[in-house]
């Protein structure tokens, strides 16, 4: 968010076409991805599971991503993947072109709900990551105070996560990753723990913030109607091996608010969602393998 | 902070909603602030501490009562009344100071290297898998092996004197410690580490900025639970092959039948381990209050 570093990336060198116009890599790009676990033996039988099989995709600079399916295709691991949280077995995962790096500027992650430090106040949350990188306390004041005025938790700095309702302390976790000015903004499921008010809340808040900057947002969802509200594309996913079914642009403009939810045009893209992966929601819901 | 009642049936406008609920959060804090003062004083002390002296209070009652009525034999029991003059006497004469000194100071000496000893051996164990299977059957043998039935040959080991009794509470210190620090780091929330990856820490700074702050509460249970081990080796400790101390006095008392020097000793023990165990748990509230376990 400094605009330092937005200069530098922009002015990174970008790879030259044969006609000789540079053409400026896709902010993030999945190349055949491909995630294999080693689940434990059964028997003595050594199992291995494709979470997610030769994904390929590309997402555009200050596009909002959201990937849905049933659980178990393997969105979870896919946003991991992003994060440098898990090592592709294929592929590659490559930010302005270049391998991602966990804590650098290239991206930073929202999860879902509880992974907020409980002995530092939100003030220190917030600045978990900069305290990472040893940044001096007084040189990020500025840029931690305006991330917690942005997510509208101005007058609750000193609090801890225990006296937080769940709705503020995932305003701190959104907090903690926007301090971090990343690329990209990668976010699992971060409202699925919220009850369903807080959860429309939330959702018009994010909206607010991303739209003052426009980050690249990947947000993996098992709520349709989440997916749709938030994204400028819906990434739909099946299980077995995990791989994208379709890839839908969502039409609404811009900025929305709740009431789009009502319209005819959001319910049928809701449903024409849900009967791509209804066949894989039943499976999984039936106990089939995760 | 809870949600508005009624706020979010009309979802009219989010910025407004968001704007009540917050509202609402700082009309608690008004509330709090204009406490008043009996609010306050109600407030400060817990009425877990006002229940333990009403029970301590009656246990004292009950004694005093058996002694006095029940049991009418001095040399088996006498009340807390007797017990108190019997300590008066000694004080006077000047030996109960000594002997309380040269104990607080084999448990201060014990205690203390024994913390020293074993958060560092805790904190190694709990962060590496090998030396942990190399350690933990030690550990676990000698935490089930009663220490203090070495106590007589401990005299053999060190000598007559302070310093049998400063390692048996060493030895009995330290193990609680190492196996809570452990605990505390192994115990970790995955989730917790998980996000410090995904911030980028070192293995170091994993270790320091996750694992240390989660793990000090339960250091503090070991330390809670070290005390009243601690104790315990002082007074074994100065039974055997002493001629001072807490232990001595109640070994010595009982040669002469003066049941209330010997019921004496022992409740000032009971007295400090009580005290320091207090301290403790308050200590441990305060470093990790999103602990409701406790």
């Amino acid at each position: 968010m400094t605009p330092n570093t937005r200069q530098l990336s922009a002015e990174r060198p970008a790879p030259a076409t044969p006609s000789g116009t540079p053409v400026e890599p896709p902010r993030l790009q999945l190349k055949g991805l491909q995630l294999t676990y080693r689940m434990p033996p059964v028997k003595g039988r050594i199992r291995t599971i494709n979470a997610v099989r030769n994904v390929d995709l590309e997402v555009e600079r200050g596009k909002f991503v959201c990937v849905v399916g049933p659980s178990g295709c393997g969105k979870t691991s896919l946003l991991r993947a992003i994060a440098g949280l898990l090592k592709p077995t294929g592929g590659e995962v490559l930010i302005d072109g270049h391998p991602v790096r966990p804590g650098s500027k290239d991206m930073a992650v929202v999860f879902q709900q509880d992974s907020l430090m409980p002995w530092r106040t939100v003030r220190g949350n917030v600045r978990f990551g900069l305290d990472v990188r040893r940044q001096k306390k007084a040189a990020v004041a500025d840029n931690v105070q305006r991330c917690i005025d942005l997510v509208n938790l101005h007058g609750s700095e000193s609090l801890y996560p225990h006296q937080l309702s769940g709705g503020m302390r995932q305003r701190v976790n959104l907090a903690r990753a926007l301090a971090m000015d990343p690329q990209v903004l990668l976010m699992d499921e971060p409202f699925a723990a919220l009850d369903a008010q807080t959860r429309e809340v939330m959702q018009s808040e994010l909206l607010q913030v991303w739209q003052r900057d426009r980050k690249t947002v990947f947000f993996v969802t098992h709520q349709l109607d989440e997916a749709v509200f938030l994204a400028d594309e819906v990434v739909v996913m099946g299980a077995k091996p995990g791989r994208i079914l379709r890839r839908m642009t969502v039409p609404f403009e811009r900025p929305r608010s709740l009431s789009v939810k009502r319209t005819p045009e959001f319910l049928a893209m809701v449903e024409e969602i849900w009967e791509l992966i209804e066949d894989g929601v039943r499976t999984a819901a039936a106990g089939g393998e995760e | 902070m809870t949600q508005p009642k009624g706020a979010l049936a009309d979802v009219p406008d989010t910025d407004e909603v968001a704007a009540k609920s917050s509202e609402t959060s700082f009309d608690d804090y008004d509330r709090y602030e204009t406490a008043t003062f009996t609010q306050r004083v109600r407030a400060a002390i817990p009425s877990s501490l006002a229940r333990t002296l009403v029970s301590v209070l009656v246990l004292l009652i009950l004694w005093e009562i058996v002694a006095r009525f029940i049991i009418d034999n001095q040399l088996v029991l006498v009340g807390p009344i007797e017990v108190w003059e019997s300590l008066s006497k000694k004080w006077e004469a000047g030996t109960l100071q000594v002997d309380m000194g040269v104990s607080a100071r084999e448990f201060l000496q014990g205690f203390v290297v024994g913390v020293g000893v074993g958060i560092p051996l805790g904190l190694l164990l709990g962060s590496s898998r090998r030396l942990r299977e190399y350690i933990d059957p030690v550990i676990n043998a000698a935490y089930a092996t009663p220490i203090i039935a070495l106590a007589p040959l401990f005299i053999l080991w060190f000598g007559i004197g302070e310093r049998k009794t400063v390692v048996l509470v060493f030895l009995l210190v330290v193990l609680p410690v190492i196996v809570a620090t452990d605990l505390g780091i192994r115990s970790t929330e995955p989730v917790l580490i998980e996000a410090g990856k995904a911030f980028g820490t070192s293995k170091w700074q994993r270790f320091t900025m996750v694992q240390l702050p989660w793990s000090l509460s339960f250091i503090v249970s070991g330390l809670r639970l070290a005390i009243g081990r601690g104790l315990i080796g002082v007074v074994a400790g100065e039974l055997f092959g002493s001629s001072k101390g807490l232990g001595y006095m109640i070994y010595n008392a009982s040669q002469v039948f003066d049941t209330g020097a010997v019921l004496g000793g022992v409740a000032i023990f009971a007295f400090v381990g009580v005290v320091l165990v207090m301290v403790m748990e308050w200590v441990e509230r305060r470093i990790a209050p999103w602990r409701e376990d406790r």
